[in-house]
């Protein structure tokens, strides 16, 4: 070693630098102080950098997630009423029950120490900790499967996952079995382990009605379908939020780092829908779909034609709000029974999913169809205001027009002769309907098949409204589309929906302005302050004041003239007008041939001054045999047959429900029995025959003391009346015949055979029986005056196009 | 060895010549002190802040929830400390020299009577506390003692007369060898460094055992060692901890958990990622002194040895490298007085104090920065601990004492 010799020699020639330290020394320093004092730090710069700088965001967003809690207050859910204030949808607050598996075991206390005092060994600490979460799981198992009705092995499962805190073992708990779980917490000391979170749960009361229109929420609580979806914004409001900074132990670092924000509950909303006037028209449409064999579903809208505010929307098939998945209708439910038991586990997932997509659209407005003939009222009303047709015009017709080698035919085989245009109306005539929509041209037919708002959807406040299917403008209008133009002109071969031809027929009758169809007439807030208010809004004025007047008229002389073809809709008291329809969709079953028509009729009342209009349709009456024109109970398949009378009862009730007085003028083919009791023999015989009846007596007296029918019941003319003479009428009862199919004639006879009255509503004499007010086979007391419904037979326009 | 003392010095600088235990009249070195004084208060400020949130909660049952509990003590043993420091700036140091074997010895016997019952208290599995007077680690003795025998014994190293043998046998060419490669002069050494650890693998003490080697090596640098053997010393204790970090599964978990701590981030990791957590929550700017989140039960030991993430998340990058700054001017400026130091035992002293102190600091902040592994080092002045605050004052006193004698300021 060189150095050691040098620097040894160096100290003894130099003493004085002995003592101090070497140059080599001193290098070797500056050395350490270049790695301690700079490198190291130099290194840890860096490394603070990189956490600083590069990762500060991770490292915070991840720091911040353990140091927060967000407790959300959730915000109360608007309610949906009905025009009278009646509830559709209202929210109330439901728990969830979650389990925390891991507080389980942490909450697993064993002494550590034996008797003695002794440590015990950490395997017998670990055996008894284990048989402790045994028995807690255990006992949490049976005792919530019992309260909650949940499978227990469901609950040992989610026990199983002993790190998580966070096990939803039921949701949507109602109050009551929320209070036996809490019972449950309390009595076993299990805070730790079970706890409870505040949810909502979505209450319809009315369940099916007006199902499609309100729709759902979710299992969120977001609004899925309806005005539940559309106005989720204003129904959901803004839910409160609290950040609470907590330190490890869970608690509150302090108030310094919380901020809170207040829940803003939803708005309100209420509808133009009479939850009254809803339930009629339901159950106008489910009696349709029994009596006609309807399996396609079917629909109704009810409005107020000035405003065009829909007061019933229904669509068929339903379901229950409270239970959306779960498919009620009859129809369906057999498709799907059928695929269970013949497709695969995929075909009925499959299947499920698409019936119960059907149940939650509306007929309304989502999916068109062929408008048939209660399109040409609006075809009137265009040629009545261009001018092309006045009401003095005659048409003639000879069952059929030939046009561009296509026979159309008129639903009269043999031809309505000549007509004024009332009668053509009446008739519904599709030649004459031809020849005005020849006289509009295709250009002035396309100009108001614009003007009525087809071409657009109507906008009303319910998602996925589509629509209509028509030609191509260009194709329509040019010389190619004559056939076109002349099929059109009779509402077929091109598709509207339902709340489009209301909206425009609501126009033609209410002095030509085309009003936009609403639902949602407020929106308030919890105060009750109006937040939105639904003005009546008129989108344009389609035709004049005297065109929709004279429209109106003859809508209300196809149900009131003896030969219209609307005239099943009659009910005596109150005038009606409207419109039949029967459509083909040139659809038909895959397995019988059947062709699939589209039965409907729009009415209105009263006739003067619209109040209602009612559009009824239902899809696919199923006919008897794949050739016949009747339903296997015998009703001739058409619209002035089916959906006519059923709307015209449905505006009738309506109307009563509106508080409409019947118009004294009862043209009843019926007698009122006067009341004889207290008369003697000889009066009461005088009385009945000045009315037209005759009497049988019952016992021997001179006074009666009893009558049957009761008085104020009606009577066909010439019926026996049964006078009891000092004995009281027997309690017998017979059993109620069947009436379906039978003329006026046969009807009486049927009934009178078993000693019961015919009390005919309806067409009356020259129809057939419609319905009877008691079912068959109900046991109905002898004497008594059975109202039955006849109607008379009327072909609208089916099978009116053939090559 | 005594004899140095009684012989009259021939420096030419400082004729005039102190017994130990003397006060000495020269000026302390003004930077260094004013450097100390500044990171104590800011250590002390930093205390205050990282450790009221378990203070409040009381998590050890000590502090009855009062926030200023740990605040209080520390920054009456930070006065005591100063005193301490004071006494020690003006005492003569190279008094030290002679006494370099009695100190070490004394050390040994301390270290161990961690053993004895009564004297000794075990925390965690490891006996390193004396009870008496207050609770005290001996090896903080152990490493001044190292210190202090180490630079006395290689301040004296020309003194030595290399050995020689009888180079006619092949033994005594062997040993003629050994002894000029430099191996016999570094026999003692060995030696003592040794035992040193020995004692601190009975107690047992890792970090306390790295410090040892550093300083020793340090020490041994600065005093003009062959690098040969440091090199080949850092190339034996390289692959020692490989192997050793290979073989044991405690080591190798401990080594993926540095590597990857969100592996068991509720577990082992669960230290380094609440630390990474803070710091990276600081950004460059910080949260503001105070305002520190991850404190709150968080970050384990926030008042000990993560003090440092408490700095980064409260004053951020800017505010945790000013720290820096003056921890590195502190540790520049004392190898600053080594160099400038009267004699080489001061010098080397100094080396070895000053790397001491650099190498906790490095070794802390790499610990909470993950950077290393976690070990057991607190960060002088800033960390919990009154004697440990004590024992580094009175160190610093060391330093200002060599500083007074420094024949150019």
């Amino acid at each position: 070693m060189p150095f050691e010799r040098n620097s040894k020699d160096k100290n003894e020639q130099r003493p004085k630098r002995s003592r101090r330290l070497g140059g080599k020394g001193l290098q070797r320093i500056v050395v350490l102080a270049g790695i301690f004092g700079v490198l190291t730090f130099g290194v840890l710069f860096l490394k603070l950098w990189q956490l600083q700088v590069v990762q500060h965001e991770t490292l915070e967003a991840k720091a911040i997630a353990q140091q927060t809690r967000e407790v959300s207050s959730s915000a109360h859910r608007g309610t949906i009423y009905d025009a009278n204030g009646a509830i559709l949808a209202i929210s109330g607050s439901v728990q969830n029950v979650i389990l925390s598996p891991r507080d389980i075991y942490a909450a697993a206390e064993v002494d550590t120490k034996d008797e003695f005092g002794n440590p015990r060994s950490e395997a017998v600490i670990e055996a008894e900790k284990k048989a402790y979460v045994q028995s807690t799981c255990n006992l949490i198992a049976d005792n919530l499967s019992a309260i909650l009705g949940v499978e227990r092995e469901e609950i040992l499962k989610k026990l199983d996952k002993t790190e998580s805190a966070y096990q939803v073992i039921a949701k949507k708990v109602e109050d009551d079995v929320a209070d036996q779980v809490r019972v449950f917490i309390d009595e076993n000391n299990l805070e730790a382990c079970i706890y409870m979170t505040d949810d909502a749960k979505r209450y319809y009361p009315y369940s099916t009605t007006a199902s499609q229109v309100v729709g759902f929420v979710n299992s969120q609580n977001q609004g899925a379908y309806g005005l539940e979806a559309l106005y989720e914004n204003e129904l959901s409001g803004e839910d409160g939020r609290t950040i609470i900074a907590k330190n490890a132990a869970g608690t509150e670092m302090g108030s310094a780092y919380s901020t809170f924000n207040d829940a803003l509950d939803g708005y309100n909303i209420h509808t133009t829908i009479d939850a009254n006037i809803q339930m009629l028209a339901e159950k106008t449409v489910e009696e349709g779909i029994q009596k006609f064999d309807v399996v396609n579903g079917a629909f109704c809208i009810v409005m107020d034609p000035k405003t065009c505010a829909v007061l019933a929307m229904v669509s068929s098939p339903d379901y229950d709000l409270n239970d959306y998945n779960t498919i009620n209708d009859a129809t369906l439910l057999a498709q799907l029974e059928k695929i269970k038991r013949t497709g695969t586990e995929e075909e009925y997932a499959k299947a499920l999913s698409e019936a119960q997509f059907k149940q939650w659209s509306s007929k309304c407005l989502n999916t068109e169809y062929e408008p048939g003939s209660t399109f040409k009222p609006i075809v009137v009303a265009a040629g009545l205001e261009e001018g092309v047709i006045q009401e003095s015009d005659t048409f003639g017709c000879v069952g059929y027009v030939d046009m561009d080698g296509w026979r159309i035919r008129c639903s009269a085989r043999s031809g309505h002769g000549t007509q004024d245009l009332r009668k053509a109306v009446m008739n519904s005539c599709n030649p004459a309907l031809i020849d005005i929509g020849q006289r509009l041209g295709a250009e002035k037919f396309y100009q108001y098949w614009e003007n009525f708002g087809f071409t657009e959807p109507t906008g009303i406040e319910l998602p996925g409204e589509v629509g209509s299917v028509f030609w191509p403008k260009a194709e329509f209008v040019s010389p190619a589309g004559i056939v076109s133009l002349a099929t059109a002109s009779f509402g077929q071969r091109f598709t509207v929906t339902p709340i489009q031809l209301i909206t425009a027929l609501s126009a033609c009758i209410n002095g030509g302005h085309l009003m936009e169809p609403y639902l949602v007439q407020s929106v308030t807030d919890t105060e009750g302050n109006v937040v939105s208010y639904h003005e009546p809004t008129e989108v344009r004025q389609v035709v004049s004041q005297e065109t929709s007047d004279l429209v109106r008229s003859f809508m209300e002389s196809v149900v009131s003239g003896r030969n219209g073809t609307g005239k099943n809709a009659y009910v005596p008291g109150y005038r009606i007008g409207g419109k039949t329809g029967s459509s083909q969709t040139l659809t038909r079953d895959p397995d019988t041939g059947r062709e699939r028509i589209i039965v409907s009729f729009v009415g209105f009342a009263p006739a003067d001054d619209p109040e209602v209009i009612v559009l009824l349709g239902y899809d696919w009456p199923w006919s008897a045999t794949p050739e016949s024109n009747s339903t296997a109970s015998g009703v001739y398949i058409s619209g002035g047959n089916m959906a006519c009378p059923m709307a015209g009862e449905l505006i009738a009730n309506i109307l009563d429900y509106l508080g409409h007085q019947k118009s004294s003028t009862t043209e009843s083919s019926g007698v009122t029995i006067p009341r004889l009791v207290g008369m003697t023999h000889q009066e009461a015989n005088a009385a009945l025959a000045k009315l037209g009846l005759t009497c049988r007596t019952s016992g021997q007296g001179e006074f009666v003391t009893d009558q049957a029918p009761s008085p104020g019941s009606s009577v066909p003319k010439g019926s026996s009346i049964v006078l009891y003479l000092g004995t009281e009428r027997a309690a017998e009862t017979v059993p109620m015949p069947d009436l379906s199919g039978m003329t006026y004639q046969e009807a009486k006879e049927k009934l009178e055979s078993v000693g019961l009255y015919l009390n005919a509503t309806g067409t009356g004499e020259t129809g057939k029986v419609f319905a009877q007010e008691v079912e068959p086979n109900t046991p109905v007391e002898v004497g008594t005056a059975v109202e039955v419904k006849f109607v008379d037979e009327v072909a609208d326009d089916k099978d009116a196009i053939e090559d | 060895m005594a004899k140095a003392f009684k012989k009259p010095l021939k420096s030419p600088i400082k004729p005039k010549e102190k017994k130990p235990g003397q006060t000495i009249q020269g000026e302390v070195d003004l930077p260094f002190l004013l450097l100390t004084v500044l990171l104590v208060v800011v250590g002390l400020v930093m205390l205050l802040s990282a450790s009221y949130p378990s203070a409040i909660y009381d998590l050890k049952g000590n502090t009855q929830g009062d926030a200023l509990y740990y605040f209080k003590r520390q920054a009456i043993f930070a006065v005591v400390g100063f005193m301490g420091m004071y006494i020690v700036s003006k005492l003569n140091y190279r008094g030290l020299q002679g006494l370099a074997m009695p100190i070490l010895l004394v050390a040994f016997v301390l270290m161990l009577a961690v053993h004895v019952p009564g004297l000794g208290k075990t925390v965690g599995g490891a006996t390193r506390w004396l009870t008496i007077p207050i609770q005290w680690q001996p090896s903080e003795l152990g490493k001044m003692a190292l210190i202090i025998y180490f630079a006395s014994r290689l301040s004296k190293r020309d003194q030595r007369v290399p050995r020689r043998y009888n180079p006619r046998t092949s033994f005594g060419r062997f040993c003629n060898w050994l002894e000029r490669i430099g191996f016999f002069e570094l026999v003692p050494y060995g030696i003592v460094l040794v035992i040193m650890i020995a004692i601190l693998y009975l107690q047992p003490h890792m970090s306390a055992s790295i410090q040892m080697v550093v300083i020793a090596a340090a020490i041994l640098f600065a005093g003009g060692i062959s690098v040969g053997w440091f090199l080949a010393g850092g190339i034996t204790v390289a692959s020692l901890l490989v192997i050793i970090i290979a073989t044991t599964d405690y080591m190798t978990s401990r080594v993926q958990m540095w590597q990857d701590p969100w592996s068991d981030a509720l577990g082992k990791g669960m230290q380094a990622i609440q630390s990474m957590l803070a710091i990276g929550s600081g950004g460059v700017f910080g949260e503001g002194l105070g305002n520190s989140r991850q404190k709150f039960l968080y970050l384990p030991e926030a008042q000990n040895d993560f003090i440092f993430a408490v700095v980064c998340e409260e004053l951020g990058l800017i505010g945790a490298s000013l720290v820096l700054v003056l921890f590195a001017l502190l540790i520049i400026r004392g190898y600053w007085l080594a160099l400038h130091a009267r004699d080489k035992f001061g010098s080397l002293v100094i080396v070895g104090v000053v790397t001491l102190f650099a190498f906790q600091v490095f070794a802390n902040v790499a610990v909470v920065t993950n950077l290393f592994p976690v070990t057991g080092i607190s960060l002088p002045f800033f960390s919990y601990g009154g004697t440990a605050l004590c024992i580094q004052l009175a160190e610093m006193g060391l330093i200002l004492s060599i500083s007074r004698q420094n024949p150019i300021t």
